[in-house]
């Protein structure tokens, strides 16, 4: 009687509950609809490749899923947890600071530019946008410093000092020079582009001053473009002795099919001590000076792709010498292919994209005292191959912790 | 609580015939969509290979092969999502506007009932959510069986198949109805509770005071949306970053349980004291 009279309801209510249970059920327990990648080792030690970290996207007709793939083996963006994806992947260190210094990273933009960390300190320094202030241009400098020992943070703001003259401004290096605090910025405004060091002190959490690094003035000519970067090299949250400072002229040239090309003109390195505040201008055999260029302490290394593999040239800033030149051989080698390389602790690491379908990419260790190959592996899809013809992965950027 | 059961399982049955119809239709349009989009594929891969002599490879590589996204992204198959969404939206006001303005003022025996008068409100407010609810779980049955026409009319070298997380997934408006985790799922339909709520207290600001209602519903829903939303505007205001994404859901959770709270309160209180009828 009961059960007659609620039918519908009873029905629908059921249904739901089997149709929406189920489904998540199933969501949890089912195998991933994506392939699996892992890194196959060719040669050497698997054990080095225990703390890297590939990013990258996977590509299936009009699926795209961010990837990350590690030594042991891969796992998509869908596979992570809601309270996973919430908390935002910043990188492996950022997030350990987040879990170390909970209530100091409060706030702060977990950006690996924006820290820098000694044994006694962990200091962050960014440029903040604050438009409603009365500050002309509104940019602001915000410190945190927090002492490890005792556990205190002190913080202060300053107003960036000819806000109204700046576009934009950007703070892209920090460091720590004995007591002294340094925001390396690069800025943007009346037409030239700055590198300018703002310097603080720690005792007594007091401006020093600012000294100008480098400048590079929009060129006249229309169609030229100048830039200045930063060198990549050291982790940035490491302190480091010197910064390497890439300027490089560029022609935009108009092709006759109505697309342009971007040519480089100039390409001048600069290197700049942090303690004595010196600025010199590195002067590189010339077919070196074209490469792509990465640097550990005082030790450029230049890179270039040939049919063996991609020769590395290093060079030392202190005696101004260039050093034996070492090849690391790569598998499949394509001229065209994209690669990423990072330093850290004596180590060069390489990631080559390859274009073959199944062979995605190849992973090289080298060491940079020996130029002796520690580890090679292969990127590549672990299972059912076949079925996944329309894949495609992309990696985009490598970390390593 | 039989009360309340009575009611709701009342409400649903006003319901019902309305729902049926919506049911119907979109299990007929989106199952003929398949068809329909199965069929004009299979007639666009004869032409290209048989009339126009293309190789069957060359047009896979050019037109790409079949799958469920070509059939979730056409109208076919939002169309009537489409549809039932917006005969909840409309259904929100209906279930209450029809006790005062069908035949007899229906109301008069509604709130004349030997029970709460809240019970009303809460048999209305389960009713658009058990629907909301059908309307999820038929789609979650349906995404199975269109895969399955699908491979039974597209032969095996045309298509590519994927499961039904995958078809969600592809499509935005698709993932919001059926979100990833079920966590999530409890989070949106909470907040859409939450939101029907306060409408729902608007409607009886509104019965209650008439034209000046109208105001003071409008303005009680401006209010539950801004306090609900306070941290995040605050946080965008000073632009500062100060909470942690988890503790930031943690707030959030705890006002939006408040603004549910007031909602219920306030709508007894409307209930109780000032409804005219």
């Amino acid at each position: 009687m009961m059960m007659k009279k609620y039918w519908k309801l009873i029905a629908i209510a059921l249904v739901s509950v089997l149709a929406i249970g189920m489904f998540y059920i199933n969501s949890v327990i089912a195998a991933s609809p994506y392939p699996e990648f892992v890194i196959k080792t060719i040669q050497g030690n698997e054990n080095e490749i225990n703390n890297i970290v590939l990013n990258g996207t996977y590509y299936n007709r009009s699926i795209n899923e961010p990837i990350e793939i590690t030594k042991d083996g891969s796992h998509y963006a869908s596979e992570r947890s809601f309270f996973d994806r919430l908390k935002g992947n910043p990188g492996k260190q950022m997030k350990q600071y987040q879990t170390e210094y909970r209530n100091f990273m409060r706030g702060k933009y977990p950006d690996p530019a924006s820290f820098v960390e000694n044994k006694d300190y962990l200091v962050y320094g960014a440029i903040e946008y604050k438009p409603i202030t009365m500050n002309p241009g509104g940019f602001e400098f915000t410190v945190s410093i927090l002492n490890k020992k005792n556990d205190k943070t002190t913080d202060f703001d300053m107003d960036a000092p000819n806000g109204k003259y700046l576009g934009y401004i950007d703070v892209i290096d920090v460091q720590i020079v004995g007591d002294e605090l340094q925001l390396i910025t690069q800025s943007y405004g009346e037409n030239k582009m700055e590198i300018k060091l703002y310097s603080f002190n720690m005792k007594t959490n007091s401006f020093i001053g600012e000294s100008p690094i480098m400048s590079a003035a929009q060129e006249q000519k229309e169609n030229r473009y100048a830039d200045i970067s930063m060198l990549n090299g050291t982790a940035s949250n490491e302190v480091s002795k010197y910064i390497f400072l890439n300027k490089v002229i560029r022609e935009e040239v108009q092709l006759n099919d109505g697309s342009s090309n971007s040519k480089e003109i100039d390409n001048e390195l600069y290197v700049y001590n942090l303690e004595t505040r010196e600025k010199e201008a590195v002067k590189l055999p010339k077919e070196l000076q074209v490469q792509e260029k990465i640097f550990d302490g005082s030790t450029i290394y230049s890179m270039k792709t040939d049919e063996n593999g991609i020769v590395v040239t290093p060079y030392n800033i202190e005696d101004k010498a260039v050093q034996a030149k070492f090849t690391i051989k790569q598998p499949q080698i394509d001229k065209d292919a994209e690669s990423f390389k990072a330093i850290k602790g004596g180590k060069l690491y390489v990631l080559v994209h390859g274009t073959d379908e199944n062979k995605t990419a190849t992973l090289t260790i080298v060491s940079l005292e020996t130029g002796k190959s520690l580890y090679q592996g292969e990127i590549v899809k672990a299972k059912p191959a076949a079925e996944f013809d329309n894949c495609s992965l992309y990696l985009g950027d490598m970390e390593i912790e | 609580m039989k009360r309340y059961l009575k009611l709701v399982n009342f409400e649903f049955n006003r319901f019902a015939k309305l729902y049926a119809v919506l049911l119907a239709i979109t299990v007929v349009l989106q199952i003929a969509g398949v068809i329909v989009k199965s069929k004009s594929y299979l007639n666009q891969a004869n032409k290209a290979i048989n009339e126009d002599m293309i190789p069957k490879a060359q047009f896979l590589s050019e037109t790409g092969p079949m799958s469920m996204i070509d059939i979730t992204t056409s109208n076919w198959f939002f169309g009537p999502i489409a549809l039932c969404i917006a005969a909840v939206a409309f259904y929100i006001f209906f279930i209450w506007y029809r006790d005062w303005f069908g035949k007899n003022t229906f109301v008069y025996r509604l709130l004349m009932l030997p029970t709460a008068r809240l019970n009303v409100f809460f048999a209305k407010i389960t009713t658009i959510l058990l629907s909301t609810f059908g309307f999820v779980a038929l789609q979650l049955i349906l995404l199975p069986i269109e895969s399955t026409i699908l491979k039974w009319m597209v032969p095996k070298e045309f298509r590519v198949d994927s499961i039904p997380q995958e078809i969600i997934r592809s499509m935005r408006e698709l993932s919001i109805i059926i979100p990833q985790s079920f966590i999530e799922f409890v989070l949106y339909y909470g907040a859409g509770f939450t939101a029907v709520a306060i409408l729902f207290t608007a409607i009886l600001f509104e019965r209650s005071y008439r034209i000046k209602g109208i105001l003071m519903g409008i303005a009680y829903c401006l209010v539950g949306v801004i306090f609900f939303f306070t941290p995040v505007l605050i946080e965008e205001f000073l632009q500062v970053n100060y909470f942690y994404p988890l503790e930031m859901l943690g707030i959030e959770i705890g006002i939006g349980v408040i603004v549910l709270a007031v909602s219920i309160l306030v709508s007894r209180f409307l209930l109780n004291k000032k409804i005219r009828v």
